[in-house]
């Protein structure tokens, strides 16, 4: 056997001796932390995007949830850990960014090519090739990397009005009344519904393709159990789609209560309470 | 009536300091059935002798003429030009060294690639040039014969956009090679032997995950399914669970 003895030593980048088992338990690491924050953030999205639809069902609904996890400290070590991890998945995920402009400018070229290559083929035959052979994941990824940044930037902005209102009402410094309908609608209508359909649909778009790409990255001809039929491609594909115009649709509609264009669709669920006189 | 196709041919010799690279054209009438093996030979034989590219089997067997064909790494010989436009682009792959024009050197590629996964059989059982032959059971040697199908053309690496931007990277021709030595229950390596070399940013975690080398693959090998496998295995491995199981653990080949 060719690898007896202790493990090998190897010169790193930065000119540190590591044996190279340490070196790959690192690069597993980072690997597996910026799948686990990704996996953690999008279904952390999901849940969120539930919560803030509460305004759905008008006013009462939503501010029922938000008193309910400000008064029980949910919302605030909530606020923390994701805000923790929104920078951990940002910094180890854009490990995978070429740093290099001209790397980056190579993997468009080449996606490009590989997608979009001229055969002379009908388009039905083109379909039928796409079958076997698709290739949008290069654009899907670009997409992925661009989509990250608008969140980056715009994300940063979110969590920081939402963590300087909710600090203001927990520890009664400030006029920040912590998450509730009427500031944050008004909010909203006094322009910030520019950044949040922005961010949703960044989020929504990034959620999506991370889910799908980890689905396809780690689980592809995995067994699903119970069901016990193979992960495919297109079983991924088809997720991607679902999931992506479920939540879009949702946080629109959000969005649109929010803003005041349309009233809350489901408020005869919670009909808002009788003004005391 | 026949069309007339342009070979629009990258040429460069790069042991002529003269040479410049740069697109030629080369113009000729198509011919039924015309696969661009016969065209660039046609190309060779009347237009410019001097044009250097590979071919052996012109079945789509060897994996010589593999070569950017309008963007896309692929065949030449099982390329029809019936399936192109009338202008076809030929570049030379890009992640090999340019042996000149449409030829590049893949044999030191995978040669190179073939000594860092140590591509032999590790047993510390004596060879017995006497005995009967180790058995082994139909379905593990169809498994291995379905990732031992690749034909080393270097498709794979030139499509896939990590190998083109970071010379150290594996690539999936190695992790595939990888995959048929695990499944191969004659080799004693396991999972930690396994782990320093797949589980870097060399190996699977360098993966930007885009899937050229999936969609080019000219034999359609499960590329994907050997990925999320490596993954998922190298991660059992650093959780500590995968231990001493050389030669039971699968990858799955659907």
């Amino acid at each position: 056997m060719a690898k007896a003895g202790p493990s090998k030593e190897i010169t790193h980048h930065e000119g540190e001796l590591t044996a190279t088992r340490d070196r790959a338990r690192r690069q597993w690491k980072l690997d597996a932390i910026s799948t686990g924050t990704g996996v953690f953030l999008a279904l952390f999205m999901w849940g969120h995007m539930f919560f803030v639809s509460s305004i759905l069902t008008g006013e009462r609904g939503f501010n029922w949830i938000s008193d309910l996890f400000e008064h029980y400290w949910l919302a605030q070590p909530t606020l923390v850990v994701v805000t923790i991890v929104f920078f951990v998945h940002f910094v180890t995920a854009s490990r995978k960014i070429p740093a290099k402009f001209a790397e980056r400018r190579r993997v468009k070229k080449l996606g490009d090519d590989i997608s979009h290559s001229k055969w002379n083929i009908s388009k039905q035959e083109r379909r039928e090739l796409d079958k076997v052979r698709p290739h949008k994941e290069t654009s899907l990824w670009i997409w992925q990397v661009r989509s990250g940044m608008i969140i980056l930037a715009l994300g940063s902005v979110h969590l920081f009005v939402v963590i300087a209102d909710v600090v203001q009402r927990t520890f009664d410094i400030g006029e920040g009344l912590g998450i509730n309908a009427a500031e944050t609608m008004a909010r909203v209508q006094g322009g910030m519904w520019i950044l949040y359909a922005i961010l949703l649909y960044a989020v929504e778009v990034h959620a999506g393709i991370g889910l799908y790409r980890v689905t396809v990255k780690w689980g592809l001809g995995a067994k699903i159990p119970i069901i016990g039929s193979r992960i495919t491609r297109g079983m991924a594909q088809k997720m991607e789609r679902i999931v992506l115009w479920f939540f879009l649709i949702i946080g629109f509609i959000t969005l649109l209560v929010m803003a005041g264009v349309i009233d809350p669709p489901l408020e005869f669920l919670l009909p808002p309470l009788p003004v005391a006189s | 009536m026949a069309r007339e196709l342009t070979l629009r041919i990258f040429r460069y010799d790069p042991l002529n300091p003269e040479s410049k690279p740069c697109f030629v054209d080369y113009k000729m009438e198509e011919t039924p059935r015309l696969n661009l093996f016969v065209a660039l030979h046609r190309v060779r034989e009347k237009q410019a002798p001097d044009l250097q590219f590979d071919f052996v089997c012109r079945a789509g067997v060897c994996g010589s003429c593999g070569m950017m064909i309008n963007g896309r790494p692929t065949l030449a010989c099982r390329t029809l030009t019936a399936e192109l436009p009338e202008t076809i682009t030929l570049a030379p792959m890009p992640a090999f060294k340019l042996i000149g024009d449409l030829s590049v050197d893949t044999g030191t590629w995978f040669r190179g690639m073939s000594e860092r996964v140590e591509s032999w059989i590790h047993t510390q059982k004596e060879f017995d040039p006497k005995a009967e032959e180790q058995r082994m059971d139909d379905g593990t040697a169809q498994k291995i014969y379905e990732l031992e199908r690749c034909i080393e053309c270097g498709c794979c690496v030139a499509g896939c956009a990590t190998a083109n931007i970071r010379e150290d990277f594996l690539g999936a021709t190695a992790l595939n090679r990888i995959g048929r030595f695990m499944l191969d229950p004659r080799d004693e390596r396991d999972s930690e032997d396994w782990f320093e070399l797949v589980a870097t940013d060399e190996g699977v975690f360098g993966c930007m995950g885009l899937m050229g080398c999936d969609d080019v693959c000219p034999k359609e090998l499960p590329l994907l399914e050997v990925f999320a496998y490596m993954r998922r295995r190298m991660s059992q491995v650093a959780a500590g669970r995968a231990k001493a199981d050389a030669g039971t653990s699968q990858p799955v080949i659907t």
